[in-house]
C-alpha cells in the first residue's frame, strides 16, 4: 500500500534503488571483484585496466577492497542500525503506552545511559568484549539505544492524544491491538532515525578500527578510510584510496535519506488537514 | 434526575453518581498544586431511547464529562455505574459489552479516522475487536453501516482525505453505530461541519435513533442545535450543572446563564441585553465562591457569593441551581 | 465617490500535489470608504484566501494568478515587497482568524503593539510606547496590563490587542477574518461592539469575514456571499435578508437553527472540491433550479436591481421578462 506510493516519488526511486544497488554488489562481492583484496600487487598504481581504481600504498586492488568491504559495512551500518532501532523503540514504546510510574522508571533508566559520554564508553566496552565486528556491532547498540528511545517516547505519547487513538480505545482495542495501529505512524520516524544511525554506524566503526579497536581482519570503507589516513598516500599524490570509500558512503547516506524522506512525504499526503479556505 | 432511591435498571444506561474530575496542575515549585476542576459534583441518569442535549461553552466541563463516560477519564471521585457495577472496575467480558454499549463521536472528523487506513478499515476495526471475523459478515456490516448514514458503498476504498467534512462525519457515525450501542455520546459533532449542512448530521442522528433505539449525549455550545435535536437539555458552567430541563420546556429558561446563551445565539436581541452580564468565563483553577456564576450575574444576591445553590425541581423534570427559585 | 478597495477580476490558485486548489476564481469587490461590507462563505469559498489576497500575504505554492487590487488607487499586485511595506498595516491591516494565537508567547503585550507600529513607521521606542497605551485604552484593555504577557491575558482580551495592533497605524481598510471564533458568547458580542465602536470613531472601511450569516447580517450594511471562490450575490443587508436571490444565499438562510424552525434541512451535496470544479455555473450539483443551460456556462455577476448583484442564469433570464 504504502509501496506503491514510494514508486510515484522520485526521491523513493532514487532511496531504493541506491539501497538495491548496494545491497547488489555486497551480495554479488565474490562475482565482481577483480582481484583479492587482500594481496598485494605494485603499490600505488592509478586507474587502469587491470586495477579499476588503483592500488593503494601496500598494493591491495582498490576496487575489490570496496565490493568486499560492501558486505562488512553494510552489515555493521543497517545490522546495528537496526538493533538500535528495535531495542530503542521496545523501551520508548513500552515506556509512553504503560503507567505514568513505569515510564519514569524506564525514563530514568534510558537517562542513565544517555549521559554516560559516547566514546569512552565505547572503547571500554570494546576493550572489554576485545576484537571482532559482531562486538562493534553490540557495543554501537548499547551506546545509542536510548536517544531512540526517547524520540519514539514522545512521538507516542503526542500520537496517543490524537482523537483517531482515543477512539480506538473507546472502540475497545487492547494494548497490543494499540501498538499494531501505532507502528505505521512512527513509520516514517524510525526510517528518519535508521539513515542517521546507519551512516553514524558506518563511521563510528571507522572510528573503532581507527583506533584499533576494530577488527582488523576485515576490509570495510571504515578500514579503507584508515589505512589511507594513517599510510599517508594523499601526500604520495593518490586520492583514489580516501575518496572511493568515502564517496560509497556518501552516497548510501544520501539514498537512505532520501528513502525516508519519500516515506515521510506518503505520510504527509495522507494525514494532510485540508484546511477550509 | 437525581439520585432516586429506586433505579430503574431496566431503563437506565448508565449512572453519574457524584462525579469529580479534576486534573492537577503543577504550579512553579514543586509543592504547591492547583487542580483544574473540570467536573464538580455532577449526577445524572442516561436512559434507554433518549437523546440528551449537554450545553456550556469552553470550560464548562461537558467534553471531560463525556470523556468520562467513556473511560477516556479518570474520575477523581464519585463513580459512574453501568450495570450497577463501576465502570473502571469492569473486567474482561463485562468491560468488552460495555465498550459494544457505549461508543464515541469526536469533533474533528479527520483527526478522529486513521488516516493511513482506507474507510474499510477504520469502519471494520470495532468488529475485529469484538470477534467478528467472518469476512462476508463484516462486508455486509460495513456496507450496511454505510447505507444507513446515506453513503455508497464504493466509499469503503477511499481514504479520509479524499473526502469531505460532512462525509467523514457520517462515517464516524457509521463506525460508531455499526455495533449497534445502547449510548453514543457525541461531542460536538456539528461544530466542525457547515453551516448549510449541519441540519443533514442532525437529521441523520434523529433517524438512526429511532431506528436503532440509540440515545445520545449531544454535546455542543450551540443550544439553538442542541434544542431542536434534544428531548432533554443539561446546562453546565465551570465544572457544574445548573439547569435541566425537557424540550417542551424549551425557550422557557429560568438559570440567568441559560438565559444568556439563549441570547447570544440571537442576534436579533440587542447588544445591550448581553452586554449587562459582565466579565468572561472565570478560569477552572479558581472558581468563584458560592454560586460560580455570580461574578458574572446581574441577579447576584449576597448569598450567591457564599453558598452554592443547589438544584431544585422548580416543576416536574424542571431543576435550576439558582437561589431567584430556591 | 471612489471605491476605497476595488478588486477586479482576482484569481488565486494553489499549486499542490494534489493539483491546482482554484480557491478564486474571479472576484470583482467593491468596498466603498465607511462601508462595513460582510463576506460570507463555508468551507471551499475562499474568503480567507480573498483576505491574505489582499494583504499581499499569499505564500507558495498559491499564488496571484491574475487581476488587480486597488487599495486608495493603488494597485498592490503590483507592488514590491517595499513598497507593500507602505501600503500594509498602514492603508490595510488584518484582524486574522485565531488572532488570539497569534500572539508571540514569549513577548509582553505592549512590546508586541510597538513592534508593528515601529516597523511600519519611524518613531522611537518611547513614542512607540505612548501610543501602545494609547490604544490599549481604545481598545478597553487597562493600560496596566501593558506589561502583561500573553498568556496572562483571557481570551477577549487577546483579541482586543489583535484589534489594537490592527489599528495602530490608522489604515483606510481594516479586515476582520472571523474576529469571534473561540470566544464565549458575551465576549463575542462586546467584541463586536467594540469594532462597531472604532469604526463609527475612527471611520475606516470595514471588510468582515465569517461562516456566520447571522453575524453578518447583524453587524454589516452590505454583504456578499461567496461560493467556490466567486460571489455569487452582493447587495445591502436589507436586500439580502428580504429579497434573497441566488439559490445559495437563500439556502444558507433556510439552513439556520430559529425560532421559527420547523424540521431540519441542508443544503443538499457537499462543499465544492475547489480542484475539480464541475463545468459551468459552480453551485449546480447542489441547486435545485438548474437546468441544462446552467452545465453550459458559469454565469456572469449581474446587477439585476440597483446594488443587488446576482450570479445566477435562472434569475437573469427572470430579470429580463
Amino acid at each position: 500500500m504504502i509501496r506503491k506510493y514510494i514508486i510515484k516519488n522520485k526521491k523513493g526511486v532514487f532511496g531504493i534503488s541506491v539501497l538495491f544497488l548496494f545491497g547488489l554488489i555486497a551480495v554479488l562481492a565474490p562475482y565482481l571483484a577483480t582481484r583479492n583484496p587482500w594481496e598485494s600487487f605494485k603499490p600505488n598504481l592509478g586507474i587502469s585496466k587491470e586495477h579499476l581504481l588503483g592500488t593503494d600504498l601496500l598494493g591491495r586492488d582498490v576496487f575489490s577492497q570496496l565490493i568486499w568491504g560492501s558486505r562488512i559495512s553494510l552489515l555493521v551500518g543497517v545490522g546495528s542500525a537496526a538493533g538500535i532501532l528495535i531495542f530503542g523503540s521496545l523501551v520508548g514504546l513500552a515506556s509512553a503506552l504503560s503507567s505514568p510510574f513505569m515510564d519514569e522508571i524506564l525514563m530514568r533508566f534510558t537517562d542513565i545511559i544517555l549521559y554516560i559520554p559516547k566514546l569512552p564508553l565505547l572503547i571500554f566496552l570494546a576493550m572489554m568484549l576485545g576484537r571482532g565486528f559482531l562486538n562493534v556491532v553490540l557495543v554501537m547498540i548499547f551506546t545509542m539505544w536510548p536517544q531512540t528511545a526517547r524520540i519514539i517516547r514522545s512521538e507516542v505519547l503526542s500520537l496517543k492524544q490524537r482523537p483517531f487513538v482515543e477512539a480506538v480505545k473507546v472502540l475497545g482495542v487492547g494494548t497490543f491491538g494499540l501498538v499494531k495501529i501505532l507502528i505505521p505512524h512512527i513509520l516514517p520516524l524510525l526510517l528518519a532515525s535508521l539513515t542517521n544511525l546507519t551512516i553514524w554506524a558506518v563511521v563510528y566503526e571507522a572510528s573503532l578500527s581507527f583506533l584499533g579497536l576494530g577488527d582488523p581482519s576485515v576490509i570495510t570503507w571504515g578500514t579503507m578510510l584508515y589505512y589511507a589516513h594513517v599510510s599517508g598516500v594523499i601526500f604520495i599524490g593518490n586520492y583514489i584510496p580516501i575518496v572511493a570509500p568515502g564517496l560509497c558512503i556518501t552516497i548510501f547516506g544520501v539514498g537512505m535519506h532520501y528513502l525516508a524522506s519519500a516515506i515521510q512525504d506518503v505520510y504527509a499526503q495522507r494525514t494532510r488537514l485540508w484546511k477550509p479556505f | 434526575m437525581l439520585q432516586k432511591i429506586d433505579v430503574d435498571y431496566n431503563n437506565t444506561i448508565l449512572d453519574v453518581v457524584h462525579l469529580k474530575v479534576y486534573f492537577p496542575v503543577r504550579k512553579w515549585g514543586p509543592f504547591k498544586r492547583g487542580y483544574v476542576k473540570a467536573v464538580d459534583d455532577v449526577s445524572l441518569s442516561v436512559e434507554k431511547n433518549k437523546i440528551y442535549g449537554l450545553i456550556g461553552e469552553s470550560g464548562s466541563g461537558k467534553t471531560t464529562l463525556g470523556r468520562a463516560i467513556v473511560m477516556l477519564e479518570r474520575p477523581t471521585d464519585g463513580k459512574i455505574l453501568f450495570m450497577r457495577k463501576n465502570l473502571w472496575e469492569l473486567k474482561g467480558h463485562d468491560l468488552k459489552y460495555f465498550r459494544r454499549s457505549v461508543q464515541m463521536i469526536f469533533q474533528d472528523p479527520f483527526a478522529a479516522l486513521n488516516p493511513l487506513w482506507t474507510v474499510f478499515k477504520n469502519l471494520s476495526l470495532p468488529l475485529f475487536i469484538h470477534d467478528i471475523t467472518d469476512k462476508k459478515e463484516i462486508q455486509r456490516l460495513c456496507i450496511q453501516a454505510l447505507t444507513e448514514v446515506k453513503l455508497a458503498p464504493h466509499y469503503l476504498e477511499k481514504f479520509p482525505h479524499e473526502l469531505s467534512g460532512g462525509e467523514r462525519q457520517r462515517i464516524c457515525i457509521a463506525r460508531a453505530l455499526i455495533l449497534k450501542p445502547r449510548l453514543i455520546v457525541a461531542d460536538e459533532p456539528t461544530s466542525m461541519i457547515d453551516a448549510s449542512l449541519k441540519g443533514d448530521i442532525c437529521k441523520l442522528l434523529v433517524e438512526l435513533k429511532e431506528k436503532y433505539n440509540t440515545s445520545y449525549l449531544f454535546i455542543s455550545h450551540e443550544i439553538n442545535v442542541a434544542q431542536k435535536l434534544s428531548e432533554q437539555m443539561l446546562i453546565m458552567y465551570l465544572g457544574k450543572i445548573v439547569e435541566v430541563l425537557t424540550t417542551h420546556q424549551a425557550g422557557k429558561y429560568l438559570h440567568p446563564y441559560s438565559k444568556l446563551l439563549m441570547y447570544g445565539m440571537d442576534y436579533s436581541i440587542p447588544d445591550e441585553v448581553i452586554l449587562r452580564f459582565k466579565g468572561e468565563i472565570p478560569s477552572a483553577l479558581t472558581p468563584p465562591s458560592g454560586c460560580r456564576f455570580h461574578t458574572r450575574c446581574i441577579y447576584a444576591t449576597p448569598i450567591c457569593t457564599t453558598q452554592e445553590p443547589p438544584l431544585v425541581e422548580v416543576e416536574p423534570g424542571h431543576f435550576v441551581a439558582c437561589f431567584l427559585y430556591d | 465617490m471612489e471605491a476605497i478597495l476595488r478588486i477586479n477580476d482576482l484569481y488565486v490558485s494553489y499549486f499542490t500535489n494534489f493539483g491546482e486548489v482554484k480557491a478564486v476564481n474571479g472576484v470583482t469587490l467593491n468596498l466603498n470608504p465607511g462601508e462595513k461590507l460582510g463576506v460570507a462563505g463555508e468551507s471551499g469559498s475562499g474568503k480567507s484566501t480573498l483576505a491574505l489576497a489582499i494583504m499581499r500575504l499569499i505564500r507558495p505554492p498559491g499564488r496571484i494568478i491574475r487581476g488587480a487590487i486597488y487599495i486608495n488607487g493603488k494597485d498592490v499586485t503590483k507592488m514590491s515587497e517595499r513598497e507593500l511595506r507602505g501600503v500594509r498595516w498602514k492603508q490595510v491591516a488584518m484582524v486574522f482568524q485565531g488572532a488570539m494565537n497569534a500572539l508571540n508567547p514569549t513577548h509582553r503585550v505592549a512590546f508586541q503593539i510597538m513592534e508593528a507600529i515601529r516597523i511600519h513607521e519611524k518613531i522611537n521606542k518611547k513614542e512607540a510606547f505612548k501610543k501602545a497605551i494609547n490604544l490599549l485604552s481604545l481598545v478597553g484593555v487597562d493600560p496596566a496590563r501593558a506589561k502583561d504577557y500573553p498568556f496572562q491575558l483571557s481570551g477577549g482580551m487577546k483579541q482586543r490587542v489583535m484589534i489594537a495592533m490592527a489599528i495602530a497605524l490608522n489604515p483606510s481598510v481594516l479586515i476582520a477574518d472571523e474576529p469571534t471564533t473561540a470566544l464565549d458568547v458575551v465576549t463575542q458580542r462586546k467584541i463586536l461592539a467594540l469594532l462597531k465602536e472604532l469604526h463609527d470613531r475612527l471611520k475606516f472601511s470595514l471588510l468582515m469575514i465569517s461562516h456566520d450569516i447571522d453575524l453578518l447580517l447583524h453587524f454589516c450594511d452590505s454583504i456578499a456571499v461567496m461560493y467556490a471562490g466567486q460571489i455569487v450575490e452582493q447587495s445591502s443587508t436589507k436586500n439580502i435578508v428580504q429579497h434573497p436571490m441566488h439559490p445559495y444565499t437563500a439556502g444558507l438562510l433556510k439552513a439556520r437553527f430559529r425560532s421559527n424552525f420547523k424540521e431540519f434541512w441542508s443544503i443538499k451535496g457537499s462543499p465544492p472540491d475547489l480542484i475539480s470544479l464541475p463545468p459551468g455555473c459552480r453551485f449546480r450539483p447542489r441547486c435545485d433550479m438548474a437546468s441544462e443551460e446552467c452545465a453550459r456556462e458559469n454565469p456572469e455577476l449581474i446587477e439585476v436591481k440597483p446594488y443587488h448583484f446576482v450570479r445566477c442564469l435562472k434569475v437573469q433570464d427572470a430579470a429580463e421578462n
